[in-house]
């Protein structure tokens, strides 16, 4: 009797750990097919825009096209709604190789560097500055 | 083969870097600066030269297409904010990539800096993987261009809270506002971390300004030295 509870245990142990695999692979499966959607969205946006020769960044484009779709409902928010947080949640490490290659533009920037960073940082915080008084003015005459 | 070393070597430098982040937070341990880091000290000591390791990067650049459409997606999520909040986000907006667009290239201007650079000063509020493209546009390379918008990310979300408290904007709203405008993800990740409605407004803001800089900014900029 013993015994045979222990079997029971262990067989059912497999059969979760199993369901659990299985689960995880549809995730896993979603998560590309999602991808693949996006991928392909972006590249169309890409592709109107080399075509037409318009002066705009294709990827605005993908933005725009894709928050219209959205809107549109065209593509609804569950096609795409996990491939798009795995995407943004990691967005920093598909810009690392061009963050890396800034050390061979070095001999470039070198010469500027103190006058660049110093123009930087003023004009970003005077934006700061600007944006935020401007909001809270807006938000409280709303 | 070396292309896929060089694949790795990103990858394992990127993991790191969250599990450093994970373990203490800080500035200066934003991952993308982390993993720069990490990157160059292992090409160094693996001998690979910058071009060998650039080589092997198409895979993961690739996926900043995808990965702009999902900005849509963010900018989507935050859609009755935006019909919520629009007046006054979109006049913040307008007033405060104005102000940071004008006095880049007065400030430019007045140390003297060459016009490629001065270029990249004015759109370097923008988020990362429209820039790469905006570089196209002005002509200059997108390294730079990306550097530029790293560093304005990071000034804004560590220095941007300190110099909105002292002028008083205390609204949730108006502070992600703010970073997202200036400092894109990086500032929002920081908004996010003040409320979950400033990193809201903050993700949305940083959308719209890709949008606006990349249909008026850019090709303004171009006409201009045409």
């Amino acid at each position: 009797m013993k015994r045979a509870t222990a079997t029971y245990a262990a067989s059912a142990g497999i059969a979760a750990s199993a369901n659990e695999a299985s689960s995880r692979a549809r995730a896993f499966a979603t998560l590309v097919g999602q991808l693949a959607l996006l991928w392909a969205i972006g590249a169309i946006a890409n592709a109107i825009v080399s075509r037409t020769h318009l002066p705009i960044p294709g990827n605005a484009v993908a933005m725009l096209g894709t928050f219209a779709l959205l809107s549109a409902n065209v593509v609804r928010l569950e096609h795409v709604d996990r491939a798009a947080t795995f995407l943004v949640r990691h967005l920093t490490v598909f810009f690392v190789p061009y963050a890396v290659g800034i050390a061979a533009l070095w001999g470039t920037i070198a010469p500027h560097a103190l006058q660049s960073l110093f123009v930087l940082v003023t004009s970003a915080l005077l934006g700061v500055a600007a944006t935020g008084w401007t909001a809270q003015r807006l938000r409280r005459h709303a | 083969m070396i292309g896929a070393l060089a694949l790795a070597v990103t990858l394992a430098a990127y993991v790191a870097s969250l599990r450093l982040r994970a373990y203490h937070r800080a500035a200066y341990t934003t991952p993308v600066l982390v993993s720069v880091a990490l990157v160059l000290a292992a090409l160094a000591a693996i001998r690979l030269p910058l071009e060998s390791y650039e080589s092997g990067q198409r895979p993961l650049t690739s996926l900043l297409v995808p990965a702009c459409a999902a900005l849509g997606v963010t900018c989507y999520r935050q859609r009755v904010f935006l019909w919520a909040n629009g007046r006054a986000i979109a006049g913040a907006l307008a007033v405060g990539t104005t102000v940071a667009i004008g006095s880049a290239y007065l400030l430019s201007r007045s140390v003297g800096l060459p016009r490629a650079i001065a270029d990249v000063e004015a759109l370097k509020s923008v988020t990362t993987p429209v820039a790469i493209q905006l570089a196209a546009v002005v002509n200059v390379e997108p390294e730079l261009v990306v550097a530029f918008v790293i560093a304005t990310g990071m000034t804004g979300a560590t220095l941007g809270p300190l110099v909105l408290s002292m002028l008083r904007v205390k609204d949730a709203i108006a502070r992600g506002v703010a970073l997202g405008t200036i400092s894109h993800g990086i500032g929002t990740a920081q908004a996010a971390s003040e409320s979950d409605v400033s990193g809201a407004a903050s993700s949305l803001a940083m959308c719209v300004v890709a949008v606006v800089l990349a249909t008026l900014g850019a090709p303004l900029l171009a006409a201009m030295h045409r």
